[in-house]
């Protein structure tokens, strides 16, 4: 599904880098991205974005990179980098007719998936949504089309355990039943664990550990510990 | 058309509460009016005396209107539709649609010369409208020409065209950058500038006549305007009122700083 190769970044303000020799995500799975703050999980989510171009590298999606095929890679799937982004006079309805006019798709499943995100359609403005309601709604967006990928940055955040536990269950119904592939960010290692099929773990910008949930016998925890905390 | 093109000029138009700015816009409309019909009350006798009460009246309320409302709209309703996008922090979002990001740019620059169009159209039929209960109030007769009407908005809608893409484009500049609020400042002064120059006589007499027209439009509705309009009314404007011009700038440039102030949000806008 995604294929990295010699992927180098560096930012202009500061000299924070990137730097991944080779990593792959497979179609169909659920990966998990964990590592401590300031660790590369939110810029490499942007490098997969396509925010930035990569200094050195190639990233490929589908077989497809951003240099020739930018629109078709959008069209297949979702990215949320750092904080949910919507307009904050619009109520959720409005502003997920919004991706539906971007993404020329019909917004009769709007409804639908506000409700199973358990979000009322009552025309509450999204600027006075709590962070928790403000968290969901950036899922049903990424939800709303059934893309093939699906990228999302710490989208547990702020959410409350029973939204959680719905959310596992929802992300683990489109993984199974349409095939959908996830990109986590989290800081929820017990989460991570109970529901990822792969977890990468990163720091100061590289990746440090790969590999798949069921390889990593002795539980995300401990592999966590031995990385970081050793 | 591009369907997508108007799929997402109507996202535009939905993002930004456009009922509420059609409202300001037949206002502002409404107002220049007012306004070009009490500087022409001053001066009655120069109406009476030349019998040309309507083409005096709508080329004053034309000219108010670029004067004062075609810089403000313009910098006003660009900077608020860019400035959404940084405010709501939705511009990553905007970058990972599968659109373009060209028509971004080419829809924002639309709803602007839309709004624009609307107001100086709104503004001919402000003009319909009030008319007829300010020549009964003066008491003078004069002939409706709907002609020099329709010339006088299409010749708008050019100064709209003109003052709007060069403000767009430094506001997509502006949007690639960390800037400070100052820069809105410096476009309303540039638009401002253009809208001045419009009525300066060598771009009346060269440029516009020899150059520009002759591409977009037929050269007689030109030639038309400057021998019966444009270069006796800019005289006239210049004799009679530079000091009402001069408020009118003033005015204005307080009224584009306050607009500023409110509708730019940048601080946050580096990502």
């Amino acid at each position: 599904m995604i294929k990295i190769e010699a992927l180098y970044f560096k930012y202009d303000t500061d000299n924070f880098e990137v730097n991944i020799e080779s990593l792959h995500f497979s179609r169909g799975g659920i990966h998990c991205l964990i590592g401590p703050n300031g660790s590369g999980k939110t810029s490499l989510l942007s490098l997969l974005a396509g925010l930035f171009p990569p200094a050195k590298g190639r990233i490929s999606i589908n077989n497809m990179d951003y240099a020739s095929n930018r629109i078709e890679i959008y069209e297949k799937a979702f990215f949320s980098i750092d904080q949910p982004g919507f307009y904050g006079n619009m109520n959720a309805y409005d502003n997920l007719e919004i991706h539906c006019l971007y993404r020329k798709k019909s917004a009769s499943n709007i409804s639908e998936i506000l409700k199973l995100m358990e979000l009322r359609n009552d025309g509450k403005k999204y600027k006075n949504y709590s962070t928790g309601m403000k968290q969901k709604l950036n899922i049903a967006a990424s939800l709303l089309h059934n893309p093939q990928l699906i990228v999302l940055d710490e989208p547990f955040n702020a959410l409350d355990p029973g939204a959680v536990i719905n959310i596992k269950a929802i992300f683990q119904k489109f993984n199974r039943e349409l095939g959908t592939t996830f990109v986590i960010s989290t800081h929820l290692i017990k989460e991570a664990e109970s529901f990822c099929t792969h977890f990468l773990m990163m720091k100061d910008g590289q990746i440090v550990l790969q590999d798949s949930m069921a390889s990593a016998s002795n539980g995300l925890e401990i592999e966590y510990k031995k990385v970081f905390l050793s | 058309m591009n369907i997508n093109i108007l799929n997402i000029l109507k996202a535009e138009f939905k993002k930004i509460n456009h009922w509420a700015d059609l409202l300001v816009l037949s206002l502002i409309a409404l107002f220049i009016v007012l306004f070009a019909f009490l500087i022409i009350k001053s001066d009655t006798e120069t109406i009476v005396g030349k019998n040309a009460f309507d083409i005096l009246f709508y080329d004053m309320s034309f000219k108010l209107y670029v004067l004062l409302a075609l810089p403000l709209i313009t910098v006003i309703f660009t900077s608020k539709a860019y400035s959404l996008e940084f405010h709501n922090k939705t511009k990553r979002t905007l970058y990972t649609m599968p659109v373009e990001r060209s028509t971004f740019f080419f829809t924002k620059l639309s709803v602007v010369l839309l709004y624009n169009i609307y107001s100086i159209i709104f503004l001919a039929v402000s003009y319909l409208l009030l008319r007829t209960t300010f020549t009964s109030n003066l008491n003078i007769s004069s002939t409706l020409d709907l002609m020099n009407l329709f010339n006088y908005t299409i010749l708008g809608i050019i100064a709209i065209t003109l003052a709007v893409i060069p403000v767009s484009i430094f506001h997509l500049w502006l949007s690639s950058r960390k800037i400070s609020l100052i820069y809105n400042i410096y476009i309303y002064i540039g638009i401002y500038s253009i809208s001045l120059a419009m009525y300066s006589k060598y771009i009346v007499n060269q440029w516009y006549n020899f150059y520009l027209f002759p591409y977009f439009f037929h050269k007689q509705i030109f030639i038309y305007f400057k021998d019966h309009f444009i270069d006796s009314r800019i005289e006239y404007f210049s004799a009679h009122n530079y000091p009402f011009l001069m408020f009118i700038v003033i005015i204005s440039i307080i009224l584009a700083l306050v607009s500023s102030k409110y509708f730019i949000d940048y601080k946050d806008k580096k990502y």
